[in-house]
């Protein structure tokens, strides 16, 4: 198996693509210092961000519109929310609703009245409505019924509510689609690329988020005040924290990573340096130990905090709660850590642990180390243009050679199987959206979209070995130019071997799940609860704090419930 | 053409341009390819969905080995006697080493040459040279992503023959800038690329809807 120097040490060496892209283990990521909400946050509080809300015209029943402001150094975004009176029967997590409990744009700089009056005659209509250059994202939020009528009684009635309810279901709201870069009119993302580090990826997407948060905690406030009178009460703040957003996700997200190649590589080779630095150090002090074992027993409280009821993930809850324990067994037996210990951590996970479980590992020790790897945030943005333009000037013979070593993969795949090629990719008249069809039951082969490059690369690389060697490849796209994406596509593969996922995605055994999860833990989602092979719901910002608190009192371990962490229970480890 | 025009970003000017494209036919490459292009274009204030719109029209009865360019000969030229802008870029663009052997480019008649402008430009920075794209009075500098011209631009719906060739940087012109702002579109225009577009979306199914997403059952927590 091959191995990757980086170019910051001779020493060190990446995990090979083919261990890290095969999709089972894309499956199993977690969150880490490096995904989006965290890199956000810690960003936001160095830089001393301030928040306000300027506006807040919502009426007893629930309806109107809110201004929540994050002002930055340079810039300030302004969520603008509108808040809706939607009928139980209405309300539907799919992307093809019309209606929902709570729309938003992130306006870029602070909002007039006259653009709050233009907003409210399109944010509410999402698709159906026009966004414009001062707008960078556009999303909606449905309530999560039984926890926010019970959030505005309990308020309502001067009580807290119970923090076990709370963790059950873990957000008042979740957002169901959070569309940027230029989707719907919204400003392109040319436009923020001279932002410094929030031109990073999903930056704003992530700030949204963050205020849609707060904007749903005031709310159910603002609700259980109409609803009680002076009888209701504020959340407690140590309360406060439980609440985060939930997120439903479901095909439309998958094709993504598949069409931003460059980007999944920058994003997992930023991963994988973290971790290479991480088992290079020689001597670890006892202060980067301890706090390991801190975050180990944190997420041992996370995983028996976290429920699916899909039998896949049950499983592989189970397998992590059980590593998680084989682990904490296996670290517990060191008061220091010996030389070279996160090198050899890991090597004993690869042959101790299941995938969850060392992917969590992975996540776990870079947590101590902020100042050796955070850096990495800032590399995880990508020039897609900048890898488009075909070379066609390689030769055939060059060509192949980066195929059979990018592709040795798909070289393995079974070709005349139908079981490799049971499945299609679509987009569906209805709604524009992805879907996933089944190619011996479903009618719509020919409207397949080209992700089958596992079974496509290896097809052209067959064709290909007829042509002499020399032959330069612009004469053979002329000719071919059914070839042109899957050229332009190996070339990129060629210099970002992280690019390209290692597993056929068209096989009876992929599950678009696992597309989600790596691509969600990237964000910084927790609690991914699949219900289905192809749509999950997750939990982002739990546990973080509030805009309000965010300047004096961040803490970079929010993502893990450290609050549930007993003293007695970090001796265990 | 009408005058009723909306504004779109320039990410949904590609992504509609390319999906036009493919659902006018062309392979998935080439679609990309001309998604790149039209929203380059769009950024430098070029009417590049107009001219997309009218020459997927007009290619309506015409096939790849039609219009496509035929680089043997000099200058290059279709079958059929009309070149495809975009497949001619696209082929100039792939062949570019051949400006960095000094060697110019002549191209026949073709359609819509201020189509070419992004491929030379592609051409320029692969090679790192400064190229320029010559139609009729219309010569347009091209060094990496910075485009100068003497005179306001035209935009024929076609010309009788190109240059492209070396040059050196010209001084005191005027540059196009790119500008990441959203673009005013005709209305007839977006129609047309969306109405190819719709070419490659299927038909639903019950059975390809069921588990794509969460539906209103899933409230019930």
């Amino acid at each position: 198996m091959s191995s990757i120097s980086t170019a910051t040490s001779s020493s060190m060496t990446l995990r090979p693509p083919a261990t890290v892209m095969q999709l089972e283990r894309m499956g199993c990521a977690h969150q880490s210092r490096l995904s989006f909400m965290r890199v956000l946050l810690r960003r936001m509080q160095q830089e001393q961000w301030r928040f306000e809300r300027p506006v807040w015209d919502i009426d007893a029943n629930g309806i109107g519109r809110a201004v929540f402001t994050a002002i930055g150094p340079d810039r300030s975004y302004s969520l603008v929310a509108f808040a809706h009176d939607l009928p139980d029967h209405m309300r539907s997590d799919r992307v093809i609703a019309t209606a929902w409990d709570a729309t938003f744009t992130l306006f870029d700089g602070i909002p007039s009245e006259a653009d709050l009056d233009r907003l409210q005659n399109n944010v509410p209509k999402q698709e159906a409505g026009r966004i414009s250059d001062s707008e960078l994202s556009l999303s909606r939020a449905n309530r999560s019924v039984r926890l926010w009528n019970y959030v505005v009684d309990k308020l309502a009635a001067g009580q807290q509510p119970e923090p076990e309810w709370i963790d059950s279901v873990g957000y008042l709201m979740r957002t169901t689609a959070v569309y940027g870069s230029g989707k719907f009119g919204a400003a392109d993302r040319a436009k923020i690329l001279d932002r410094n580090w929030m031109a990073g990826p999903f930056r704003l997407e992530m700030l949204a988020v963050f205020l849609i948060r707060e904007f749903t905690l005031q709310l159910v406030e603002h609700m259980a005040k109409a609803k009680g009178g002076d009888n209701a009460v504020a959340i407690d703040p140590t309360l406060r924290r439980r609440f985060g957003v939930g997120n439903s996700t479901g095909l439309g997200m998958a094709p993504f990573l598949i069409n931003h190649p460059m980007l999944l590589n920058h994003w997992i080779t930023a991963r994988e340096t973290a971790l290479a630095r991480i088992r290079d150090i020689h001597h670890i002090d006892a202060k980067d130990f301890a706090a390991f074992k801190q975050f180990l027993a944190a997420s041992v409280v996370n995983a028996k905090l976290w429920h699916s009821e899909h039998a896949v993930q049950q499983k592989k809850l189970a397998s992590l709660r059980q590593d998680l324990q084989l682990l904490s067994d296996y670290v517990g037996q060191f008061d220091t850590a010996p030389e070279s210990f996160w090198d050899q951590l890991y090597q004993w996970s690869e042959q101790s642990l299941s995938l969850e479980g060392q992917e969590q590992l992975v996540s776990l020790m870079m947590e101590p180390y902020g100042a050796l790897i955070d850096d990495l945030a800032d590399t995880m943005a990508a020039d897609e243009q900048s890898a488009f333009a075909i070379n066609g000037s390689m030769t055939v013979e060059e060509l192949l050679t980066s195929i059979d070593q990018q592709y040795a993969w798909a070289f393995e795949l079974n070709n005349q199987a139908p079981k490799e090629r049971s499945k299609f990719w679509y987009i569906s008249q209805e709604k524009l959206e992805p879907r996933l069809g089944n190619r011996f039951e479903e009618p719509g082969e020919e409207y397949e979209l080209p992700f089958g490059f596992g079974l496509d690369m290896v097809a052209m690389a067959d064709a290909l070995r007829q042509w002499p060697a020399d032959t330069k490849l612009a004469e053979v796209l002329l000719k071919h130019p059914e070839y042109r994406h899957l050229v332009r596509r190996a070339q990129l593969v060629d210099n970002h071997p992280y690019a390209e996922i290692h597993d056929n995605l068209l096989a009876d055994h992929m599950l678009p799940i696992d597309i989600l999860r790596c691509k969600l833990a990237f964000f910084g989602a927790t609690r991914f609860d699949p219900r289905s092979d192809r749509w999950v719901r997750i939990c982002m910002y739990q546990g973080a704090p509030s805009p309000f608190q965010l300047a004096e009192s961040y803490d970079d371990a929010w993502s893990y419930p450290m609050t549930h962490v007993k003293p007695e229970t970090l001796h265990v480890v | 053409m009408s005058s009723e025009v909306t504004r779109y970003s320039l990410a949904e000017i590609d992504a509609t341009a390319r999906k036009a494209s493919r659902g006018w036919g062309f392979d998935w490459g080439i679609a990309e390819d001309i998604g790149k292009a039209t929203r380059h274009l769009s950024s430098l204030g070029f009417p590049a969905v107009d001219m997309l719109a009218q020459l997927l029209q007009r290619n309506e009865t015409r096939t790849y080995d039609d219009f496509r360019p035929h680089t043997e000969l000099t200058p290059w030229q279709a079958s059929d006697g009309l070149l495809c802008p975009m497949m001619t870029g696209i082929a100039l663009s792939d062949q570019s080493f051949m400006f960095a052997n000094g060697q110019n480019l002549e191209l026949g008649p073709i359609a819509y040459p201020a189509l070419l402008v992004y491929f030379v430009v592609q051409a320029s920075k692969q090679t790192l040279q400064c190229l320029t794209l010559q139609y009729g009075e219309n010569i347009i500098y091209c060094h990496g992503d910075v485009i100068a011209t003497e005179q306001a631009l035209e935009f024929p719906v076609q010309a009788p023959s190109v240059v492209i060739s070396l040059t050196e940087w010209p001084t005191g012109i005027a540059h196009l800038n790119p500008s990441p702002d959203s673009q005013p579109v005709a209305n007839t225009s977006w129609q047309v690329l969306e109405q190819y577009a719709f070419n490659m979306y299927a038909p639903s199914t019950e059975q390809s809807r069921a588990g794509a997403g969460s539906d209103t059952s899933d409230q019930i927590e």
